[in-house]
């Protein structure tokens, strides 16, 4: 092999960090032309470094500009990697409905759970902002979707989410799906009290926490 | 609100502490440093935080030293606009406003520093694309005037907000009653959450329920 693939997907990371998207494409094509894995390469490569620029917006090094032009940079490498993917015949692919709640137009931190979570493998349907919860419902049912990803930047606008559970409460469906809640002013104890499978803090978590309800779950959803 | 609540004559025996508009953006970050000011005070009767839930900021605060109030509100918008209790907001009607004033410019103008950042390094094309992808929900700046010193520099600032939002602009008169009402009462339970000392407060408090 003419190229340490570790050292491949330091370089990925970086360059995802570094805003740099033609870089990013590049190293994608490389990783094609060498023949490597890439959903490896997607995994070590492009989540590592756009973790890495969440961090840093944790640490508020980097504001949401940069985090949209590092989105920007993975998003270029994943669509050259994803055609690639090799997939298991018996692997099923998990699909999302995702969108901001009715009342709310603020939709970064919803794209950002978007790409992450296709990113990770998963099929996403984005309803986009201002969804009111019975579309959520509909839209997850007519997609057959396991996972409903509801987003709200508002103190104003989360109780929607409620909504959300008490139509697949009323429906009798609350089994089939996942309901996944998150946003500024979204706690674990909100998610709890209204009786949703999972709250995420950030975008990698929201992808994390996914992927365990899948892992736990299984086929049961 | 520092310069609003300043701009209110107050009585002798209050003490005021304001927290820097950093953390505006940051709900988490300001719970923690509100905590960190309430349960450093001692000595006093009662704490009455100018701030309503604000982004989830007031869920889980807790009256350490003696009673803690807070205005019934979601945020600094109500207070401003609705003169006599700060629940009335129609935020529905309003969607797709972003509001200003002179106190959250101080933060707010982080827009147009973002923008130039990204346009020197990255260039107009990119500079636009990210801010359309910012803040295309937003069709209208309302300006919220309260006075200040620095009122016409900071009006300046939010049309220029408005110019690169491709936003209409308006400006409303900002109301004092309420935060006179916040600073000397009566604290009455529909407009303010008392809560004795050791209680915490709760997003349940601000009306946010599970059905």
């Amino acid at each position: 092999m003419s190229i340490n693939k570790e050292e491949l997907y330091n370089k990925l990371a970086e360059a995802v960090l570094n805003m740099e998207e033609e870089e990013t494409v590049a190293l994608s094509k490389q990783v094609i032309a060498e023949n490597l894995d890439a959903y490896e390469a997607i995994v070590n490569g492009l989540t590592v470094g756009m973790n890495q620029a969440g961090k840093l917006f944790d640490e508020e090094e980097y504001f949401v500009p940069e985090l949209l032009i590092c989105s920007d940079a993975m998003y270029a490498g994943l669509e050259i990697l994803k055609p690639h993917i090799k997939t298991k015949d018996n692997e099923i692919k998990r699909k999302a409905v995702i969108g901001v709640i009715e009342g709310d137009t603020h939709d970064i931190g919803k794209n950002l759970v978007k790409i992450m979570l296709e990113t990770g493998g998963f099929d996403v349907i984005d309803l986009g902002r201002d969804v009111a919860p019975a579309t959520f419902v509909e839209k997850a049912k007519e997609e057959k979707a396991e996972f409903i990803v509801v987003s709200t930047l508002m103190t104003t606008t989360m109780e929607g989410m409620n909504e959300v559970i008490e139509i697949l409460n009323e429906e009798d469906i609350r089994d089939d799906y996942k309901v996944l809640i998150g946003g500024g002013p979204i706690s674990q104890g909100y998610a709890d009290k209204i009786g949703a499978d999972g709250y995420a803090e950030n975008a990698a978590e929201a992808v994390k926490l996914a992927n365990r309800l899948v892992a736990a779950y299984g086929n049961e959803i | 609100m520092k310069e609003e609540i300043q701009a209110i004559e107050r009585l002798d025996d209050l003490d005021f502490e304001f927290v820097s508009m950093d953390f505006h953006l940051y709900p988490k970050k300001l719970k923690t440093e509100l905590q960190r000011i309430i349960d450093q005070s001692q000595g006093y009767d009662k704490i009455i935080l100018a701030f309503g839930l604000c982004g989830g900021a007031a869920n889980g605060l807790k009256a350490t030293n003696c009673e803690l109030v807070i205005p019934r509100v979601h945020d600094c918008i109500s207070i401003f606009l609705c003169p006599k209790n700060g629940c009335v907001c129609d935020f529905k009607k309003e969607i797709g406003t972003f509001y200003l004033s002179n106190g959250w410019m101080i933060t707010e103008k982080s827009i147009l520093s973002d923008y130039q950042r990204i346009l020197q390094k990255f260039g107009p094309q990119k500079a636009n694309k990210i801010l359309n992808r910012m803040y295309d929900g937003y069709k209208k700046i309302l300006f919220i005037e309260t006075g200040g010193v620095r009122q016409d520099e900071v009006i300046r600032q939010s049309k220029e907000i408005a110019e690169l939002f491709k936003a209409e602009y308006e400006t409303i008169q900002g109301q004092s009653a309420f935060i006179e009402k916040i600073i000397s009462g009566p604290w009455d339970e529909e407009n303010f959450i008392t809560v004795a000392s050791q209680g915490i407060i709760t997003e349940e408090d601000f009306g946010i329920n599970a059905k």
